[in-house]
């Protein structure tokens, strides 16, 4: 679990810091204060040997992949779109006392070809396959160097992970954390995977039990294929519908709970969890997710922009007894130095705003 | 949804309930028309922090609060109530916030001198250090020149010596009431209309502290020092 994190020359931060992360966090803050790049920053922070974590997070955000001028579309990535500046990231908590850095930097003048590097996103119908070069740089820093393989041609990435860290090895790190963007859909196939792996492990009623707070009718889901697709169907008020037909709420909470009963990721990144949930069921919401959060051993990161969101997360960790776990974090902008900062409140700041009725403005 | 420390509020101050932010409002507002040196009474906010159980509370929320960075002057008036060490009570408070971490905020030695920090913090007690009450004491000390005062005060000791029981710390909340009443506030055209909340504050909308004068009362004086040191360069 993170308890602290820095991120320097990543999108809109040129040196951002944030503390005493919890549990569950919720991050707020006005439009631009970047919100949405601190979680991608700590996305690609928890998974360092998956370089396509980055492109995830463009594609996420709409930036595709330009026919030519490759560069400008990584370059978008570092602060104030200068890329001669690594991106720095370092971590801290319980299970890695030292703290844990990441470097990502441009592979200045390797040769590579911009143009082939594009023709390569165009045409990409499957993963790539990704091969890594190991070596040692003067300063005993172990450097990942990436490279794409495609029908037999190695396309290097204009990039390498550089990471400093003291121990053997890199890949203790890598996890298998899940970032869920604000307007995403996911496949009816890996819904009814996902479904089918529950099942197996007799955790599906759990689900069902999550699941009803935001649609009471619901009494069951099960996979069907009528169409030779599998999906998930659901029951409700006595008739059968797929469950992809009911409203965007219930299918994204069910996303945000399937992907932690089935995948169990160390860490879950969920971008604008307002969207589609109405504000009567968000502390049930809340209650769900702290509770899995709890007993699965996953750190999440949400961000808002809803206030009724973030009470009712004041609410749902107040009356769980577990607001200690529930940090709320907010980004804003110093007059001062024009930069980015982050302010958190603890339980204790929590209970400050909430005593005041949240009366003014926290978000 | 209005900002705590809105922007270019560099000056806060920090009052109990609404009668309060009311009466030191227009206090502010008098001392700004009235003072020969330069005030900043547009970079003023007045704060209620709802009671003396609520001021950790309120002083937590304005530490993490956008724009407390630029506060360079903290005013805080407490009542002294029933407790002649108000000041320690405050000083208590500022401890407990401070244990919490940065920004740390000055704690004042002694009622009423700021501090030489950044923010500068002062603490008011009312009616004084001294004396048990509340604001509503030191309004009733400053109108003591009226004769209606001497009336009120009179009326009081009656009621007492008859042994009509009058909750001591709601005394001069009640003074005030009848002040009021006996300068026609607060009553209404019709003969039955006497307005259900008759307190401190509901008496600027007909003037009648400023046609007192009650601003420049020596007995006001130790207040209006404080806001001038809250408001001055």
């Amino acid at each position: 679990m993170y308890q602290s994190f820095r991120v320097k020359n990543f999108r809109c931060f040129k040196d951002l810091q944030i503390n005493d992360l919890g549990r569950v966090n919720l991050i707020a803050g006005k439009n631009n204060t970047g919100k949405t790049a601190l979680m991608e920053a700590m996305y690609a922070f928890s998974r360092p040997l998956s370089p396509w974590t980055l492109f995830q997070t463009q594609s996420a955000r709409g930036i595709d992949v330009p026919e030519r001028d490759y560069p400008q579309y990584w370059k978008q990535l570092f602060f104030g779109m200068e890329s001669n500046r690594p991106i720095y990231m370092q971590a801290s908590g319980p299970e890695f006392a030292e703290g844990i850095r990441l470097t990502i930097a441009e592979l200045v003048n390797d040769g590579s070809n911009d143009n082939d590097f594009a023709d390569y996103f165009q045409r990409r119908r499957r993963p790539p396959t990704v091969g890594e070069m190991l070596r040692e740089t003067e300063e005993r820093e172990r450097v990942l160097q990436y490279r794409l393989t495609w029908e037999n041609t190695t396309l290097p990435l204009v990039v390498y992970f550089a990471s400093d860290l003291l121990t053997d090895s890199v890949k203790e790190f890598q996890t298998e954390s899940r970032f869920i963007p604000v307007s995403y859909r996911v496949k009816d196939e890996w819904i009814a995977d996902r479904y089918s792996q529950l099942e197996v492990a007799e955790k599906n009623d759990l689900l069902l039990h999550d699941l009803s707070n935001i649609e009471p009718r619901l009494t069951q889901l099960k996979v069907l294929s009528p169409w030779g697709t599998q999906m998930l169907w659901a029951e409700t008020g006595g008739s059968s519908m797929p469950l992809r037909t009911l409203g965007e709420g219930t299918n994204r909470f069910c996303h945000f709970l399937m992907t932690m009963m089935a995948v169990n990721p160390p860490y879950l990144f969920i971008d604008e969890i307002e969207n589609g949930i109405h504000h009567s069921v968000q502390c049930k919401v809340w209650q769900a997710i702290g509770k899995l959060a709890r007993e699965l051993d996953i750190q999440v990161f949400a961000t808002t922009h809803s206030l009724e969101m973030i009470r009712a997360a004041y609410e749902a960790f107040s009356e769980d007894d577990k607001l200690e776990e529930f940090r709320y974090h907010r980004l804003s902008r110093s007059r001062k130095t024009g930069e980015l900062r982050a302010t958190t409140y603890n339980e204790l700041d929590m209970k400050a705003v909430a005593a005041f009725d949240f009366e003014h403005e926290v978000r | 949804m209005d900002e705590l420390i809105p922007d270019g509020i560099t000056r806060l101050l920090l009052v109990e309930g609404y009668d309060d932010e009311i009466f030191f409002r227009n206090f502010v507002d008098h001392l700004a028309t009235s003072s020969d040196t330069r005030l900043h009474e547009s970079e003023l906010a007045i704060i209620q922090y709802g009671g003396r159980t609520q001021l950790t509370l309120r002083l937590r929320e304005l530490k993490k609060a956008d724009n407390f960075e630029y506060i360079t002057h903290l005013g805080i008036v407490r009542d002294s109530d029933f407790n002649t060490d108000a000041l320690r009570s405050v000083q208590d408070r500022i401890r407990t916030v401070n244990r919490e971490g940065p920004p740390i905020i000055d704690i004042p030695d002694h009622p009423f001198m700021p501090t030489i920090g950044d923010p500068r913090v002062s603490v008011l007690i009312v009616p004084s250090a001294e004396r048990e009450g509340m604001l509503d004491d030191l309004v009733m000390d400053a109108l003591t020149v009226d004769p209606i005062a001497n009336c009120v005060h009179n009326y009081f000791d009656c009621l007492e010596e008859t042994q009509v029981a009058i909750v001591p710390e709601k005394r001069s909340k009640a003074q005030i009431r009848v002040f009021l009443i006996g300068k026609n506030v607060g009553l209404d055209t019709e003969v039955s209309g006497i307005t259900d909340r008759l307190f401190l504050s509901d008496a600027y909308e007909t003037q009648v502290w400023q046609q007192m004068d009650l601003w420049n009362s020596p007995k006001l004086a130790e207040a209006k020092t404080f806001l001038h040191q809250l408001l001055a360069d």
